[in-house]
C-alpha cells in the first residue's frame, strides 16, 4: 500500500515547475518599440509610423513583449468606438516590469535616449 | 483605395484557432486606421498592401509562439506523436532503399513462366543447398528422370566480385521461360555453341546493361566476355544482386546448384515432390552413390523466396520466447484503446525491422546458413531476431510508461519514500499523466512479494490541478 497521498507529490511538482523570470535582455528593435510605447504611442500602427519599422516586425514584437509581461494590451470600449463609427483599437501600455526593463535597456543602448524627448 | 482584407483573412489561416478571432479583429482594426492614414497622405495602394503583408509574418510568429518548448514537449509525449514518428520511419526506410525493391520482389509474382513448377534440387540438409550437386549426378538425372521435364545448373561466383555474377547452363533461361529485353523467348539451344566454344559469353540483367549504355562486351574478373543477350527488366533468380550470368556447363566433378522444371504425369498434373524425390534418389542409388548422398530434397523456388518472411517469423518467435519470461508481464485489464495503440506501434516497429533486414542486406532467400549468400542471409536472420527483440522490449516498456487512458507518456517523475526501506514502507517512482488521468507507481525494487507497477486513476476532482493557463 502507498502511504504518501498522491496529491502531495503533485503539488510539489507544480510548485517546482513554476520558474521565476531571469533578467530580460531585449534586442535593439524590441527596446526601441518599448521606448516608443513608453513615449506615449499606444497602438501597433502608431508605433510603426513612429519607429519606421515594418508591420511584420512591429506586431510580432508587441506579442513577444506582452508575453514577457513588459507591456499590457487592452481593447478600447466597443461602445465608444461604435459611437464614433470606427472599429475598436487595441492599446498597449508599459507594465511596471516593462518600465524597469526599459530603464536598463536605455543604459545598454544609449541612442535610445534621443527618443526620450520625442514623446507624443 | 481598396482595403486588402483578403490578405489578412488568408494569413489568419496560419494563426492557431484559439487565437484567430482576436488576431483578425486587431489586424482589421489596424488596417482601417492604416487606410485612413495613407489616404490622408495620398500614399499609393502599395503602402497599404505592404502593411497588410506584415500580417503573414505576424501569423507565422503566432505559431512560433504557439509551439513553445512546453507545448512541443507535451506533443512529443502524445501517442499520436509516437505513431506518426514510427510511420515517418517506415517511409524513411522505404525512400532510403529506393522504394523497397527487395520486398517488392519477394511479394510480387516470380518473373518466370509457370513459376509453380520451378524447383531447386539439392541433397538433404541446409549446407547442401549451398554446396550443390555434383555434375555427374545432374547428367544422370538429365538422361533418366521422367519426373523432371528440364534441368539446368547455376553456381554463384565469388561474393567479393563486382559486378556480382553467376555461371549458368545454356538452357537456364529457357527453363525459367524468361524473355529477352526485346520480348523474344530464350531458345533452348541458343547458347549451346557459346558454352562449348572458346568464346565466352554472358547474359546481362536489364539494369546492368543500361548502366553500361548498351555495350556489346563486358569485363569480368580481368576477362572480356561477349554480351549474348539481355534479360527482360525485373528478372531475378534467388538473389536480385546478380547482374551478369556467364554461360557454361559444369564439369562432371564440379558441384553446382540445380534448378528444374517438374514434368506432368499422364493426367496433366505435376509430379509431386515425394514422387520426384523418390525417383531422383533411386537414380543416384542405382549409380552406386552412397545412401546419404542419395537423399534428395526438392524446394520450390517460390518457397525459397518466401523463406525471408518465414525467417522473420522465426526471428520474431524466438524473440518472444526469449523476452517474455524476463519481463514479468501481467495480463492487463482489457482496454481496446490501449490494445489498438500497442498493436499498431509494435506492428510498425516490426515492419521497420523486416524492411531494414531485407532491403539493406538485399537478401531474398534468407536462411541461417545462407542459401545464395554466405554473409548477408545469416546477417538478415540475426537482424530479424535481434531487431524483433529490441522492438518488442521497447514497445512493452514504452506501453508501461504511458497513461492507460490517453496513451500519453507519463512524466514529472518523483522519487517517493526512503530508498532501501522496503520492509515497512514503499519506495519507488511516481509518474503522472499530464492530462490528469492517473498516476503510475513503480517500485524501486522488483521483488516477487511486491506489487509491480500500479496504476491509480484520478477522477475529475483532480482536473483543476492539471489545467493549463
Amino acid at each position: 500500500m502507498i502511504i504518501l497521498p498522491p496529491y502531495v507529490a503533485i503539488y510539489k511538482r507544480i510548485v517546482y515547475t513554476v520558474a521565476m523570470p531571469d533578467e530580460i535582455k531585449l534586442t535593439h528593435t524590441s527596446a526601441l518599440i518599448l521606448q516608443t510605447l513608453g513615449a506615449g504611442y499606444r497602438y501597433g500602427f502608431d508605433v510603426m509610423e513612429a519607429t519606421g519599422l515594418p508591420s511584420g516586425t512591429v506586431y510580432p514584437a508587441l506579442r513577444r513583449l506582452e508575453q514577457l509581461g513588459l507591456i499590457q494590451s487592452t481593447w478600447e470600449k466597443e461602445s465608444k468606438a461604435l459611437a464614433e463609427q470606427r472599429p475598436a483599437r487595441k492599446y498597449y501600455k508599459l507594465t511596471a516590469l516593462g518600465e524597469r526593463t526599459l530603464a536598463k535597456a536605455v543604459q545598454r543602448y544609449p541612442l535610445l535616449q534621443h527618443m526620450k524627448g520625442a514623446s507624443k | 483605395m481598396r482595403r486588402p482584407v483578403w490578405m489578412v483573412r488568408l494569413a489568419s489561416l496560419l494563426v492557431p484557432a484559439r487565437r484567430r478571432e482576436e488576431w483578425v479583429r486587431e489586424w482589421l482594426s489596424e488596417l482601417h486606421y492604416a487606410e485612413l492614414h495613407y489616404a490622408a497622405q495620398h500614399a499609393g495602394e502599395a503602402r497599404l498592401l505592404a502593411f497588410a503583408s506584415g500580417s503573414f509574418y505576424d501569423a507565422v510568429w503566432q505559431h512560433r509562439d504557439f509551439w513553445t518548448e512546453d507545448r512541443v514537449k507535451r506533443s512529443a509525449q502524445s501517442g499520436w506523436f509516437c505513431l506518426a514518428s514510427l510511420a515517418a520511419a517506415v517511409v524513411l526506410v522505404a525512400v532510403a532503399s529506393g522504394f523497397l525493391p527487395v520486398t517488392r520482389s519477394v511479394v510480387m509474382p516470380l518473373p518466370y513462366r509457370d513459376a509453380a513448377s520451378i524447383v531447386t534440387v539439392a541433397q538433404s540438409g541446409t549446407m547442401a543447398i549451398r554446396a550443390g550437386m555434383p555434375g555427374h549426378a545432374v547428367e544422370l538425372w538429365r538422361k533418366k528422370s521422367v519426373t523432371l521435364a528440364e534441368i539446368a545448373t547455376y553456381r554463384w561466383d565469388a561474393e567479393s566480385q563486382a559486378p556480382r555474377s553467376a555461371r549458368v547452363s545454356p538452357n537456364f533461361f529457357h527453363l525459367l521461360g524468361v524473355k529477352t529485353s526485346e520480348g523474344r523467348p530464350f531458345e533452348r539451344d541458343a547458347f549451346a555453341a557459346c558454352a562449348a566454344g572458346p568464346e565466352q559469353c554472358v547474359i546481362l540483367s536489364y539494369d546492368f546493361w543500361r548502366s553500361l549504355n548498351g555495350g556489346s562486351r563486358v569485363a569480368l574478373d580481368g576477362k572480356s566476355y561477349t554480351v549474348a543477350g539481355v534479360v527482360e527488366r525485373g528478372f531475378w533468380f534467388l538473389s536480385p544482386r546478380i547482374s551478369v550470368w556467364r554461360i557454361g556447363n559444369p564439369s562432371r566433378a564440379e558441384r553446382t546448384g540445380v534448378v528444374a522444371r517438374v514434368a506432368q504425369d499422364g493426367s496433366g498434373r505435376d509430379f509431386s515432390s515425394k514422387e520426384t524425390e523418390a525417383e531422383l534418389g533411386s537414380i543416384l542409388r542405382d549409380a552406386k552413390m552412397n545412401a546419404w548422398e542419395s537423399i534428395v530434397e526438392l524446394t520450390s523456388v517460390a518457397s525459397r523466396v518466401h523463406s525471408a518472411l518465414w525467417s522473420f517469423a522465426l526471428g520474431l518467435g524466438l524473440a518472444i520466447v526469449l523476452i517474455l519470461p524476463s519481463l514479468r508481464l501481467r495480463m492487463p485489464s482489457w482496454n481496446p484503446h490501449a490494445a489498438a495503440f500497442f498493436a499498431v506501434k509494435t506492428g510498425m516497429l516490426l515492419a521497420i525491422v523486416l524492411l531494414c533486414g531485407m532491403e539493406f542486406t538485399h537478401a531474398t532467400s534468407i536462411t541461417m546458413l545462407g542459401g545464395t549468400d554466405a554473409y548477408t542471409e545469416p546477417l538478415s536472420t540475426w537482424l530479424f531476431m535481434l531487431g524483433s527483440m529490441g522492438a518488442l522490449v521497447w514497445s512493452i516498456a514504452d506501453q508501461r510508461r504511458r497513461c492507460r487512458v490517453c496513451m500519453r507518456r507519463l512524466g514529472m517523475a518523483a522519487h517517493v519514500g526512503c530508498p532501501g526501506c522496503l520492509l515497512l514502507d514503499w519506495a519507488g517512482t511516481e509518474l503522472v499523466c499530464m492530462e490528469g488521468h492517473g498516476m503510475l507507481h513503480v517500485p524501486e525494487m522488483a521483488a516477487c512479494w511486491q506489487e509491480p507497477d500500479r496504476w491509480t486513476s484520478l477522477d475529475d476532482s483532480w482536473q483543476e490541478l492539471f489545467e493549463r493557463s
